[in-house]
């Protein structure tokens, strides 16, 4: 029988075992090398990104500049749409005069006769005289189913000719707008 | 004391060496590693960020082919327009259209007058103020319908058709003239209107009647029939007309009327289409 007399500390160590220093210190070389793999991975990827980021922001610029000459022809673009709103508010439309007076004038009623025929921009007034008030107000009838207002704006008796002078006052349908309107 | 001795004694040159790797590892990792990864995130956040504005420039800059031909399009419309619409340059020739018009039409041009036109710097339109005075037969609207299509930007202020006899009709007209105020007359698109083409409005004058103040003064005692001789072949009328007596026969002139016949009790005028009867004594 031997009896081994070493201090627990100092015998030799079986060869299946390690000694506890040589576990913590490996761990340890491990860790050190992996954190200083990984930093100089994220020190390349910084380096990657950086590089993406300044390519982005050149096209930024490029694009900006692009925009800009985009912003120009819109601008353009607008200048010539207010210009083009001016002209066509020049216009004028739908100015029926010259059509609307036969219309209103030609009527077959005895007696009654227009002298004058005057359009403004608010309508249309007829200055006449009849010897037939029938007439006159068949002329009324016939000028109120063409237009959508027709009013007496005067009659007075002239002396004692049996005539009286009317002026008549006519808006809407055909007397509307028919000097001018937008 | 002994515990000391007892740690002196376990601190060995490799539990120092295993120390060190922890702390380097640690260095490294609160220097390098957690910085490097923070700042790999805030990149990544504004690449992101600069990609979207990317996108979005990018569709910005897709509408410049687009824009260009719309830009186009409005100059070749605004052009168009142009073509009708005269320039402050240009009065003179819409004054010679005005009078071509009415020649066109048979019509004389009794006046034709403007107020020059008054701009400020900037004004890109103007008004010229015009007046016309013109004399036909029922045609006159026909002038008015051609003049307002010839010149788009005239606007009629007012227009007074009055009856002068004889189946014509005097027509004053105002209006406002509206041009483009240009820097140079070779500015202007004005293409000056042909006049290739009728517009056919006309006046009957059946409704018309002279004024009645010439219609009166054969109503009042100017005019006074002081004599009737009817025979078998005529009839014979004897009027004063202002203290002038003299006889008159159907289809004499007196002033603007004209004798339709004599009746036994009076005569009838025909004053242009009115027809007045006038009896001995009235």
């Amino acid at each position: 029988m031997k009896i081994n007399l070493l201090p627990k500390d100092e015998r030799p160590l079986r060869q299946s075992q390690v000694r506890w220093e040589f576990v913590i210190g490996l761990v340890g070389v491990l860790l050190l090398g992996v954190v200083s793999m990984l930093s100089v991975a994220a020190k390349l990827e910084v380096a990657s990104l950086i590089q993406q980021e300044e390519a982005a922001l050149a096209r930024e610029a490029r694009l900006l500049a692009e925009v800009r000459v985009v912003n120009e022809i819109r601008k353009e673009l607008q200048d010539v749409g207010a210009q083009e709103e001016l002209i066509q508010s020049l216009f004028v439309s739908n100015a029926t005069f010259a059509t609307a007076i036969p219309t209103l004038s030609n009527h077959g009623f005895p007696g009654l006769w227009i002298e004058t025929l005057q359009g403004t921009e608010s309508g249309l007034e007829v200055h006449g005289y009849t010897e037939d008030m029938t007439s006159l107000s068949r002329y009324l009838y016939f000028l109120g189913e063409r237009s959508e207002e027709v009013q007496i704006g005067s009659i007075t008796t002239a002396g004692n000719t049996g005539f009286r002078m009317f002026r008549l006052v006519i808006r809407g349908g055909q007397a509307h707008g028919s000097l001018a309107s937008d | 004391m002994d515990r000391l001795r007892l740690i002196k004694e376990k601190l060995t040159w490799s539990v120092v060496v295993a120390a060190l790797f922890y702390l380097g590892a640690a260095v490294i990792l609160m220097a390098v590693l957690v910085p490097s990864r923070n700042q790999v995130a805030e990149l990544g956040n504004r690449i992101e960020q600069l990609a979207r504005q990317e996108e979005e420039l990018n569709a910005i800059v897709a509408q410049k082919a687009n824009l260009e031909a719309e830009v186009v399009e409005a100059r070749m419309r605004l052009t168009a327009l142009g073509e009708d619409i005269p320039s402050q340059y240009d009065f003179p020739r819409v004054q010679d259209v005005l009078a071509s018009l009415s020649e066109y039409y048979g019509l004389t041009m009794n006046s034709s007058d403007h107020v020059p036109m008054q701009a400020k710097p900037g004004d890109v339109e103007g008004v010229i103020p015009l007046t016309l005075t013109l004399q036909g037969d029922g045609m006159l609207l026909s002038y008015v319908k051609h003049m307002q299509e010839s010149l788009p930007t005239l606007r009629l202020k007012e227009v007074i058709v009055t009856y002068i006899g004889e189946g014509q009709f005097e027509l004053r007209l105002a209006a406002d003239l509206h041009v483009l105020i240009l820097e140079h007359a070779a500015l202007s698109h004005w293409i000056v209107p042909l006049l290739d083409s009728t517009h056919e409005v006309y006046l009957s004058a059946r409704s018309f009647g002279l004024s009645f103040n010439t219609v009166a003064k054969f109503l009042d005692e100017r005019v006074q029939v002081l004599g009737v001789v009817v025979t078998e072949e005529e009839g014979r009328v004897l009027l004063s007309k202002d203290g002038t007596r003299s006889w008159y026969r159907a289809g004499d002139r007196l002033d603007e009327a004209v004798v339709s016949s004599v009746v036994s009790n009076g005569v009838w005028l025909n004053v242009d289409g009115v027809q007045l009867k006038l009896e001995v004594g009235s």
